[in-house]
């Protein structure tokens, strides 16, 4: 071994990576842009997000309101409704959506190193080997 | 063969990442790459292996 990182960050510093995931999770249209106001969400409270999955084109979940993905200077922070996160989505949603962003990492890396990829479940844990 | 090992805890979503059987600038040019698709790490840390220097051999004597 010559080098070992650990990621536990919530946010997701690439976008194109993001978007890839987003899609694969079944979000198959997230609008892109910067300040998109959020829909559904309080007045009182009016939020905007750069990456919006409109809570309409979110199939059999019937959301309170529209799934936003903020930049920030650390990457795109999810911005969801506390009640969707509880009654709908499930409050491990952005966990989930962590490890198919790390998978998608996975891919990208063994893409760009013009490697080979052997992915193994091994209980609650996923190894993935790129060899290049 | 370089390999990178990625390891994924589903339960928490921390990725670990390993890269194996490259030294020096190499290894930190992978490294990079990393960074950009996984962001700043909470652990980075370079191992024994990083230091290693490729060795080079000379032959000797052979005068034949």
């Amino acid at each position: 071994m010559s080098k070992y990182m650990t990621f536990e960050s919530q946010s997701f510093p690439n976008r194109e990576l993001l978007i890839d995931t987003l899609v694969e999770c079944g979000f198959a249209s997230p609008t892109q842009g910067t300040d998109i106001p959020l829909e559904g969400w309080d007045k009182r409270n009016p939020r905007t997000a750069d990456i919006v999955i409109r809570r309409g084109d979110v199939n059999g979940q019937s959301l309170l309101g529209d799934i936003g993905f903020q930049k920030t200077a650390k990457g795109y922070v999810a911005i969801i409704d506390d009640l969707d996160l509880a009654y709908r989505l499930g409050k491990d949603f952005v966990i989930r959506l962590q490890n198919s962003y790390h998978e998608a990492a996975a891919r990208k890396m063994a893409k760009t190193l013009g490697g080979t990829l052997v992915k193994e479940r091994v209980g609650k844990t996923i190894k993935i080997r790129v060899k290049f | 063969m370089a390999e990178i090992e990625f390891t994924i805890d589903t339960e928490t979503g921390k990725c670990e990442t390993q890269i194996n059987g490259i030294q020096g600038s190499a290894c930190e040019k992978t490294a990079q790459q990393l960074r950009q698709v996984l962001g700043a790490p909470t652990t980075d840390r370079k191992t024994a292996e990083f230091h290693i220097k490729p060795q080079t051999k000379r032959r000797v004597g052979s005068n034949e």
